[in-house]
């Protein structure tokens, strides 16, 4: 009898810590190791500099719930700037440890010297040609104008142009047999476009990065539609899923001096794409919070957040990718020219 | 004047330039970071670099058009106003309008033509309304400016108009006129080139520039910057010249 109630009393426990157990639902906040914290040196605070936009949402785990690492709390600050500020940085903002920016951007930088560590890459495209019209496919903009902003955006629609052997050139007036591209500074320029050709019963297509896309089809340009999804074009000619769009740079000399920080920092982030789904109701309230202004007056739906495609590479899993994706966008970027993609630049 | 005086007096400008590029040189080398601030020698390389490339002159050549035709077309507007404006109340319409065109902010002006016209037209459009006012201005104060007493005598003696126009009117306003157009012509290049980083005009000096800051090719940035310096500089030279050879008419 003693032997029953025994092997039943354990056959309870069993199956509660079973029960108890998280599966594969990531620790939200805590990163526990083998090595006690006090004896590891970490940094009291950390600071943020990133654009706003979906490099805000390559770190809504960490602006909702934090860093703790081993019950520590470790202070964190983000200061948002302009996109075109980012490439500067490290050089302007001695208090910059950290910063969101275009994978592009980071590799140029330490081609010029730059002492800064690729620590993950973490999005892996958002891009979408946004339309009203009867396209819908990268082909069928052939005699129509394409409307982008210059920099990664243009470079990446020239390049899946020329892979689909797709003519295009640069203009502001459609013409027969060809893609036109029509450069502006902003999207901003571009979506009251998509709204007027709606109005007038006419077309206008225009590349847009989530979440404006949500933002121009829920709220400026009703009809517009996903004309092509680039992420799915880059797929289909590389076999990669994505572009490492954005990343994690850290400053040389942080990345060397909390080795033990950035490795459990990017631990912590594996789980910010799993956390923008589950608390999908209140992003907005987040970023506006963290002084966003791109972000905020949008509904993050779950095809919005899907579109974002937030996920993450350490520096060592993304250089294979990073190579190519700089490979694929050199002949549209005489920039990128005598660029190298170096494995030293990427944390392992 | 002697003669190392004069010659003294003439190198003023390039010991001016130099004292400017030791400035940016000691600037450079604290800074230490090409990608904030090149060096003059850095961005020298640059600019040679930039001279073999077909682009960069087609690009300069058309920021060159739509700086000289904006300019031309300013200058035909404001001399005509300036003529209109003997009749004192046209003078005090043009005068009002002008003062309202010149309170406008610029960078209004710039995005609102961005919004009107296509990026190949908005720049231009932008210096010719932005410098109109300006000249304008000039063209009325060279007017005022000749001797009311030679006009008199103009009118007793019954001197032709030909005469008037090319012996009287044309060497007292000569000066002031080629002064103001001087100055007004290189914040017309400068409003152009604004103008069209925000538009990003095909072919232009301004997308270049925009082209070059979102790359992070600071070198190129400044290396564009001081072909416009230089363009400047030397158009209002020019400009100068011509109105001292016109003062020197008969």
């Amino acid at each position: 009898m003693k032997k029953v109630i025994s092997c039943a009393l354990g056959f309870l426990c069993a199956l509660t810590m079973f029960g108890c157990s998280n599966g594969d639902a990531p620790k939200k906040t805590d990163i526990a190791t083998t090595a006690p914290l006090e004896s590891i040196e970490m940094p009291e605070s950390v600071h943020f500099y990133l654009p706003d936009g979906t490099p805000m949402m390559a770190i809504s785990s960490l602006l909702g719930e934090g860093i703790v690492m081993d019950g520590k709390e470790i202070g964190m600050k983000a200061t948002l700037l302009n996109p075109a500020e980012i490439g500067t940085a490290f050089t302007t903002y001695g208090d910059c440890d950290l910063a969101i920016m275009p994978t592009v951007t980071a590799i140029q930088l330490m081609n010029k010297g730059q002492d800064l560590s690729y620590v993950s890459a973490n999005v892996f495209g958002n891009l979408y040609v946004v339309g009203v019209g009867e396209a819908e496919s990268l082909s069928d903009l052939t005699g129509k104008v394409v409307y982008t902003t210059a920099g990664t955006t243009i470079a990446l629609l020239q390049y899946e142009l020329q892979a689909n052997n797709i003519a295009y050139e640069m203009g502001q007036e459609a013409k027969d047999g060809v893609v036109t591209i029509w450069s502006m500074s902003n999207a901003s320029d571009y979506m009251p476009l998509l709204k007027q050709a709606q109005n007038k019963g006419g077309e206008a297509y225009g590349v847009f990065g989530e979440p404006a896309v949500t933002k121009c089809m829920t709220t400026v340009a009703t009809e517009a539609k996903i004309v092509v999804d680039m992420q799915k074009e880059y797929e289909k000619l590389t076999g990669d899923e994505g572009y490492p769009q954005a990343c994690l740079v850290a400053r040389g000399t942080f990345a060397r001096e909390y080795p033990e920080f950035i490795r459990r920092l990017v631990e912590l982030m594996k789980g910010n794409g799993e956390y923008t789904r589950t608390h999908a109701d209140s992003l907005k309230a987040l970023y506006e919070k963290a002084g966003s202004t791109s972000l905020v007056g949008i509904d993050y739906t779950e095809e919005t957040i899907a579109r974002c495609n937030l996920s993450q590479l350490t520096g060592k899993e993304a250089y294979e990718a990073v190579k190519t994706y700089i490979d694929r966008l050199r002949p549209s970027v005489k920039a990128l020219e005598n660029v190298e993609v170096k494995e030293s630049f990427f944390l392992q | 004047m002697s003669g190392v005086k004069r010659v003294c007096s003439a190198l003023i400008p390039v010991w001016v330039g130099l004292g400017l590029v030791l400035l940016w040189l000691v600037a450079a080398l604290l800074i230490g970071e090409e990608l904030i601030l090149p060096t003059p020698m850095q961005t020298v390389e640059e600019c040679f670099a930039l001279f073999g490339q077909a682009s960069f002159w087609a690009a300069l050549g058309k920021t060159l058009l739509r700086g000289v035709l904006a300019f031309v077309c300013s200058l035909f507007l404001a001399l005509l106003f300036a003529l209109l404006s003997m009749i004192p109340t046209v003078g005090k319409i043009a005068g009002t309008v002008f003062s309202v065109l010149r309170s406008i902010p610029t960078m209004s002006v710039i995005l609102l033509l961005l919004i009107w016209l296509r990026p190949s037209l908005a720049p231009a459009a932008v210096a010719a309304i932005v410098i109109l006012p300006t000249l304008y201005s000039v063209f009325i104060g060279a007017m005022q400016g000749v001797d009311r007493g030679l006009i008199e005598l103009c009118d007793v003696y019954k001197v032709p108009w030909k005469e008037r126009i090319v012996r009287v009117w044309l060497p007292a306003m000569a000066q002031p006129l080629f002064e103001g157009t001087a100055s007004g012509f290189s914040l017309n290049l400068k409003l152009i080139i604004a103008a069209e980083a925000l538009a990003q005009t095909k072919e232009s000096l301004g997308a270049m520039m925009k082209n070059a800051q979102i790359w992070l090719e600071t070198g190129q940035l400044m290396a564009i910057t001081l072909v416009a310096v230089v363009v400047g500089v030397l158009s209002e030279t020019l400009i100068r010249f011509v109105g001292k050879q016109v003062k020197k008419w008969p």
